[in-house]
């Protein structure tokens, strides 16, 4: 009896105590308060890219300019902000900015890249706001013209 | 003999008249070629302070990025000064136009410059809270995607309530948690990371940087309730103001045109299609998106995405089990991972001074260590090493070992290209 009762002890305590490994505490407790579900399926995903194009685009394009499209990855373009939590899960990439977390936390995994395009911002106009007291800019057009 | 005087005199003054003309016409023309000389110098020196006022108008706007209105000021040195004029739209259309007259005496000359904003602003990630971080995770940087030069990717939080980023194992997995920052990692804590591998310009703990934000009540500013859309339109596109209440699960990927805004009320939305377009979103609850395969380069922004609570975005491959999220690794994501570490100076080294006869695809890396573990041509070992000229700077170490590296990888990224981009 007194076997039975302590197996049943842990087994009380691993259904409460024990976390999904990969779960950092503060996303399992949001998840299990979103009152529903949370089934994704895994989706195959095939690369629209051909090898040759990409690599070459690497290796002989024009110096320093990149091409954005990674192999595996996935894309999201533009800025995401969340108040409470973000979590990014695997080879997806975010051209734009990630934003946020001020009640919560951030759980980056496995191959998540944030890739910052001021142009995102930019687009935003005025409702990006706060951000550091000054402004670096650089020069978009330069020409002398007749006095005022 | 009194006539023949007479002629000599008059002889002798036509002389010293002509002379004294010559003289004349010479100190003239002496004089203005000093004052043309004059005139251009003080040109020069009017545009070079007109130039002092344009660096003037950048520093106050380092300063206060609200920065607008007249100023001046006076060069010590040349004496010449400078009246600038700021017409800042930074905040509104990204532009700040800056009017500067640099003036020497009553010789002006004026500039006309326009000013914006550049990517050392904004950060890739920007948050208030603390950082899980789950094997490799990177941040980097591009100034725009038309031009994809290469720029210092940031990552900063404003959390202080002990370490900001944390290292966490995969379970089941021996991929040691990373964090790759091309730029910057700072935190307002004082303690910066605990368990994880950083690679970064620069670390940095109590830093106080404050943080960009979308503000939801401007993003919904010009949000027309009464006129808005009350569905998604045809072809999953949303081209003008929509509004849904209630929870939202789109199937199909979701595109926003430009100028568009969908308010999800009241509800959480699921983009298990993917969302991308130009557009924005706010959402009042959670938002999951399943990120798409389609890079568009015609975008330039792409969307401004609100949610008031959470914020999940996943690849494809990615499902939900007992464990958390099932982040499948197999052949694809090791070329992906590959490719993702690429030092941010691979991209200006290699092309430059390139042997013509370097292959093209996964070739190339096959080709590169068939030199390295052979006889290397001497076209390879210029391109490789360099001769301290501008043809041929040679490659950095990061990038030869990142090469190097490839040896590991060609196998894969040779099922990778022979599959269609995608091996079984």
């Amino acid at each position: 009896m007194k076997r039975y009762l302590i197996a049943l002890a842990l087994v009380c305590l691993c259904f409460i105590g024990c976390r999904p490994p990969n779960l950092p505490d503060e996303i399992f407790d949001y998840i299990n308060s979103l009152g529903r579900d949370l089934d994704l399926v895994s989706e195959p995903h095939v690369d629209s890219f051909d090898d040759e194009i990409f690599i070459d685009s690497i290796v002989h394009g024009p110096p320093g300019r990149i091409d954005l499209r990674l192999p595996n990855y996935v894309y999201f373009q533009g800025v995401i902000q969340a108040e409470d939590h973000l979590v990014v899960a695997g080879q997806v990439r975010i051209v734009g900015g990630l934003l946020g977390a001020e009640t919560g936390v951030a759980a980056l995994y496995s191959g998540a890249m944030v890739t910052s395009n001021p142009q995102a911002f930019r687009d935003a106009g005025e409702a990006l706001q706060g951000g550091p007291d000054g402004v670096s800019t650089r020069v978009r057009s330069w020409r002398e013209v007749p006095n005022p | 003999m009194m006539r023949k005087r007479g002629v000599a005199l008059v002889t002798i003054l036509i002389v010293a008249a002509a002379l004294l003309a010559i003289v004349s016409i010479g100190l003239r023309l002496g004089s203005e070629g000093v004052l043309f000389s004059s005139q251009a110098h003080k040109r020069n020196v009017a545009l070079a302070a007109a130039e002092a006022g344009v660096y003037e108008a950048i520093e106050r706007l380092q300063v206060d990025k609200n920065f607008s209105g007249a100023a001046n000021a006076t060069l010590e040195e040349s004496g010449a000064s400078f009246e600038i004029r700021v017409d800042n739209n930074i905040a509104s259309a990204g532009v700040a136009e800056v009017v500067s007259t640099g003036i020497v005496g009553s010789t002006r000359r004026t500039l006309k410059v326009e000013l914006e904003a550049d990517a050392s602003n904004f950060q890739s990630i920007s948050l208030g809270g603390k950082v899980y971080v789950y094997e490799r995770v990177y941040a980097n940087g591009i100034s725009g995607t038309q031009e994809r030069l290469v720029r210092p990717g940031h990552i900063h939080s404003q959390y202080a309530s002990g370490v900001t980023y944390q290292g966490q194992d995969y379970e089941g997995r021996s991929i040691p948690a990373e964090l790759h920052a091309t730029g910057d990692l700072t935190t307002r804590s004082g303690s910066l990371k605990s368990d994880l591998g950083v690679t970064a310009a620069t670390e940095a703990s109590s830093v106080n940087r404050q943080p960009y934000e979308l503000d939801r009540d401007r993003m919904l500013q010009d949000f027309d309730r009464g006129s808005a859309a009350t569905a998604v339109g045809p072809g999953n596109v949303v081209s003008s103001d929509t509004l849904l209440t209630g929870d939202q699960v789109f199937a199909n990927e979701i595109v926003l045109e430009n100028g568009a805004t969908l308010h999800i009320e009241g509800g959480y939305a699921e983009f298990l299609g993917g969302v991308r377009g130009d557009g924005q979103v706010v959402v009042d609850r959670d938002v999951v998106i399943r990120a798409g395969g389609n890079f568009d380069p015609a975008v330039e922004g792409g969307i401004r995405l609100y949610s008031n609570e959470s914020v999940l975005l996943v690849h494809p491959e990615v499902s939900t089990d007992d464990d958390g999220f099932d982040i499948p690794r197999d052949q694809n994501t090791a070329v992906g991972d590959y490719f993702a570490e690429m030092p941010m100076e691979a991209v200006y080294e290699m092309p430059t001074g390139l042997p013509l006869d370097a292959p093209r695809g996964v070739e190339f890396f096959e080709w590169f260590h068939a030199n390295m573990s052979g006889s290397p041509s001497q076209e390879f070992s210029l391109w490789l090493d360099g001769n301290n000229t501008e043809l041929y700077p040679g490659l950095s170490q990061a990038t030869k070992d990142w090469l190097e590296k490839s040896a590991s990888y060609v196998g894969a990224m040779t099922q990778w290209a022979n599959s269609g981009g995608n091996a079984p």
